[in-house]
């Protein structure tokens, strides 16, 4: 049974979803979990000639915006007992939550799956799908709605 | 805990005599809340959307077509609302806002600090608190699981040291939970069922399924087998599983198989519970 768990969640915290979850499997072995947020890497806003936001200022306002709602996350998971830790880096989904699961010693990592619609169904890779695919991990994945709630 | 940690904001303040409709439309928009309604200033009453639905028209079609349209949309606020509400003051336990509400039969209570309403309280949140507290006391547990184990892949792939077996069987011992171990095997080929004589396919078949949930109690330890139900099924892998969830109630489906098979993809999209693809 594994205790240190990576739950990757998203910018608009869809994939709390899967918390209640993960808190029911380690709640009674007092598991470690680290919380990473994987968002898309800021860009430079240009107007003309003006340079209205730069890439690191755009990436900065992200990583405040959530970081509140990822400490109110922790903040839950810490009064149950477990001890949380939380990331945000921007990048690909799918490879930074296996460079962080490596690099923390995960022994799981959970996710939400939120599956794309239309032609995109056909033509992406979900990231669920491309973390089971290469993680040797197991992979605790929950559906984004019609699921039984934890 | 007091009810100011608790209670909400209102979905808004209505007079008696405005119409029930438009203070349906309000109500709607504010998922879970209630309205406190005044008369000439004085708090008179609480209307929440189940007083809201019981006051409007039938829900079913051959009572709905002798009501009148013209009447239900002369309705007010104060035909539907609950007079004389239940009111605590902000330093209220959850407790006393409970008992006054089972006692009166009413779903909200309003929050008055001094003369000024602060805010509601409703049932919901109150169950919130509940189940708050009971989840304390009583850690949250996993007490149904499901493995859909394969007799030929006796080792995962990907985690090369434990079984999905392995994986479930510890999980269920930490969570005291059953564990219900279900393998689904194709039913017999066409060439093979037509070339047996009438009656004798299904004979073979209920062979097959004695011996596959043989093989599969011999695969848990002793120790487990009193916690394990062993579940064999003939037909489509996927369907089976979800059925074999479903009829177990399983709260978790622990899985293996080949990473990224579409069989494991297509139960995470389909399951009614959290997949484990180990």
């Amino acid at each position: 049974m594994f205790r240190r768990m990576l739950v990757l969640l998203d910018a608009g915290l869809v994939g709390r979803r899967v918390v209640p979850w993960v808190r029911r499997l380690l709640v009674p072995v007092h598991g470690d979990v680290r919380l990473l947020v994987v968002l898309p890497p800021g860009r430079t806003v240009t107007a003309g000639s003006r340079t209205l936001i730069y890439a690191d200022q755009g990436e900065d306002a992200a990583r405040d915006a959530v970081g509140v709602a990822l400490a109110v996350v922790a903040a839950q998971l810490r009064d149950d007992g477990l001890a949380v830790s939380s990331e945000v880096r921007f990048g690909d989904p799918g490879v930074d939550a296996l460079e962080v699961a490596q690099a923390w010693g995960a022994e799981a990592i959970a996710l939400v799956d939120v599956p794309a619609h239309g032609a995109r169904r056909w033509l992406t890779r979900s990231v669920a799908d491309a973390i089971v695919q290469k993680t040797p991990l197991p992979v605790l994945v929950a559906r984004a709605s019609g699921q039984r709630a934890a | 805990m007091r009810i100011k940690m608790l209670m909400r904001c209102t979905s808004g303040t209505v007079e008696a005599r405005e119409s029930l409709a438009a203070a349906s439309m309000r109500l709607a928009s504010d998922s879970g809340g209630c309205l406190v309604v005044t008369d000439g200033g004085r708090l008179a009453g609480v209307l929440t959307p189940a007083d809201a639905r019981a006051a409007g028209p039938s829900t079913v079609p051959s009572l709905a077509v002798h009501e009148w349209p013209a009447f239900t949309s002369r309705l007010t606020v104060a035909d539907a609302m609950r007079r004389d509400p239940v009111v605590v003051p902000p330093d209220a336990t959850p407790g006393d806002a409970a008992h006054a509400l089972r006692t009166r039969g009413h779903r909200a209570a309003v929050v008055v600090d001094g003369s000024e309403v602060v805010g509601v309280v409703t049932t919901t949140d109150l169950l919130g608190t509940l189940v708050q507290r009971l989840e304390r006391e009583t850690p949250p547990r996993l007490s149904r699981l499901l493995v859909a184990v394969s007799l030929v892949a006796s080792t995962s792939r990907r985690c090369r040291s434990r079984t999905p077996l392995d994986l479930a069987l510890g999980i269920a011992r930490r969570h005291r939970a059953t564990l219900t171990l279900l393998h689904v095997m194709r039913g017999l080929s066409l060439r093979v069922a037509e070339g047996l004589p009438a009656g004798v396919d299904a004979d073979v078949q209920r062979w097959r399924l004695a011996e596959v949930r043989a093989a599969l109690i011999r695969r848990v330890p002793p120790e487990d087998r009193s916690v394990v139900r062993v579940d064999v099924r003939a037909g489509d892998v996927v369907e089976g599983v979800l059925n074999g969830a479903a009829t177990a109630g399983a709260e978790l489906i622990v899985m293996g198989g080949r990473p990224g098979a579409s069989l494991v993809r297509e139960t995470m999209r389909r399951a009614p519970c959290p997949v484990l693809a180990a």
